[in-house]
């Protein structure tokens, strides 16, 4: 396989970091290969880092880099609890970046000119805008540089799988990205990115059943029905056949990933997409 | 498309830049003013100027009409002559035959009130009526006639002066 681009990622998530390398094939399609999986325990807040958990995400970043960092910064993926999102529309003279830090200052508890916010260009002539407050951003900079990562560049997991999905063709379409310790729902609608909501995981017998609610919910704010429902990363196979059980389409449409990670699926993992 | 990087957000604050801003507003505004004080200014001696032009030429005009007055010491005083133009033409009319009548008419105001007038008359007859009217008035003298065209009726120019007092 031809790959016209490489990425050596480091995904940083509540309850592991997971190292590995990403490859965009020259006839399409995402590889990824190398995983290493570090288990590391971080509060699922968007607060800084204590100094104890910037040195155990150090420790686990030194880790998982070891066996896959050979020269050059690797790409650091943020969970997005860590962040709060928002879908915006592209307006003439208006800064999205900015416009991001004053919609999302309550939803972090931090006016708009503590927040860092990035934007990327989502189907449907939209922008997809995530912020965070700098006090974390500089926590977590933090354990880069004593884990010996100083530099490298930061973004978030969920610019990796927007980057990687494909628009959806379904008229109605929801996406659940699962982090460690927080989903992140994309509602699409008319293959235009509309909506995209954070909710916590509660793992646990129910926890289908409250996705499966999250989900109708998202499509009954796109207008009906979901008419696709695609998943991604940790626990989207268990999880996906739970949702198939109570009679959602899953899997239509999903990234076309070649996978070599020690018999991980490709559906579990959100950070390929960080190669695009 | 290239993955959106936090590592290089700067932080948000704005206070270089707003005192750059500030220093830029503050000297745009006194290049303004200075730029307003310097139009104001040239407008100002333009106008002072044209003053001083002005106050040149009534100089000249008052100097030319004191001149005038001197030469004019012995002319008849213009109350003299202040005798509406439009009583002359109504007197001169008042003496028209039925079968003459006014072409052009002009009152000159100069040292005499003198008025040149061009009338029509139907036949010679008619015309010497109009002139013996003009002659036997009190107020008007020096009638002399000044071209004479004779085709199918007369055509005759005729100059003559008013004068205010009877005779």
């Amino acid at each position: 396989m031809i790959a016209l681009r490489r990425a050596t990622v480091l995904a940083v998530d509540a309850a592991s970091v997971v190292g590995g390398r990403a490859a965009r094939y020259l006839w399409g399609g995402l590889g990824a290969a190398d995983a290493v999986h570090v288990r590391c325990a971080l509060p699922a807040s968007s607060e800084p880092l204590s100094a104890g958990d910037q040195e155990a995400l150090a420790a686990a970043l030194r880790e998982a880099a070891a066996p896959i960092v050979r020269g050059g910064r690797p790409v650091v993926l943020l969970p997005a609890h860590v962040g709060a999102s928002l879908v915006l529309g592209r307006e003439r003279g208006v800064d999205p970046a900015e416009h991001a830090r004053f919609r999302l200052a309550a939803s972090l508890d931090a006016p708009p000119g503590e927040l860092a916010s990035r934007v990327a260009p989502a189907p449907g002539g939209r922008w997809l805008a995530v912020a965070m407050r700098r006090d974390t951003l500089a926590s977590y900079q933090a354990a880069l540089a004593t884990a010996g990562l100083a530099g490298a560049p930061v973004s978030f997991a969920l610019f990796a799988a927007l980057a990687a999905l494909p628009a959806p063709s379904a008229p109605r379409c929801v996406d659940l990205l699962l982090g460690d310790a927080a989903g992140t729902l994309l509602g699409w609608s008319a293959g235009a990115l509309a909506s995209v909501r954070c909710r916590l995981r509660d793992g646990g017998p129910e926890e289908s059943a409250r996705w499966h609610e999250e989900i109708r919910r998202t499509a009954t704010l796109l207008g009906g029905e979901p008419g696709a429902v695609r998943l991604l990363g940790p626990g989207a196979v268990r999880l996906g056949a739970a949702l198939a059980a109570r009679g959602l389409d899953l899997g239509v449409g999903l990234p076309r990933l070649r996978a070599d990670t020690a018999g991980v699926a490709g559906e579990e993992m959100l950070w390929p997409g960080a190669v695009a | 498309m290239r993955l959106p990087d936090f590592s290089s957000a700067p932080r948000a604050d704005r206070t270089p830049a707003l005192a750059v801003l500030g220093a830029a507003l503050v000297l745009g505004l006194a290049a303004a003013d200075a730029w307003l004080a310097r139009t104001l200014e040239t407008q100002a001696e333009a106008a002072v100027a044209a003053l001083n032009a002005d106050l040149a030429t009534q100089r000249a005009r008052t100097d030319r009409l004191s001149a005038a007055a001197r030469r004019g010491a012995d002319a008849p005083a213009l109350g003299a002559l202040a005798v509406p133009a439009a009583r002359v033409l109504e007197h001169v009319a008042s003496r028209l035959p039925g079968d003459v009548r006014l072409t052009d008419f002009h009152v000159v105001y100069r040292d005499a009130v003198r008025v040149r007038l061009t009338a029509e008359a139907r036949t010679p007859e008619a015309w010497d009526r109009f002139l013996a009217a003009l002659a036997a008035s009190p107020h008007l003298r020096e009638l002399r006639p000044d071209g004479e065209r004779r085709d199918d009726g007369m055509r005759v120019a005729l100059n003559l002066v008013w004068q205010e007092a009877e005779r």
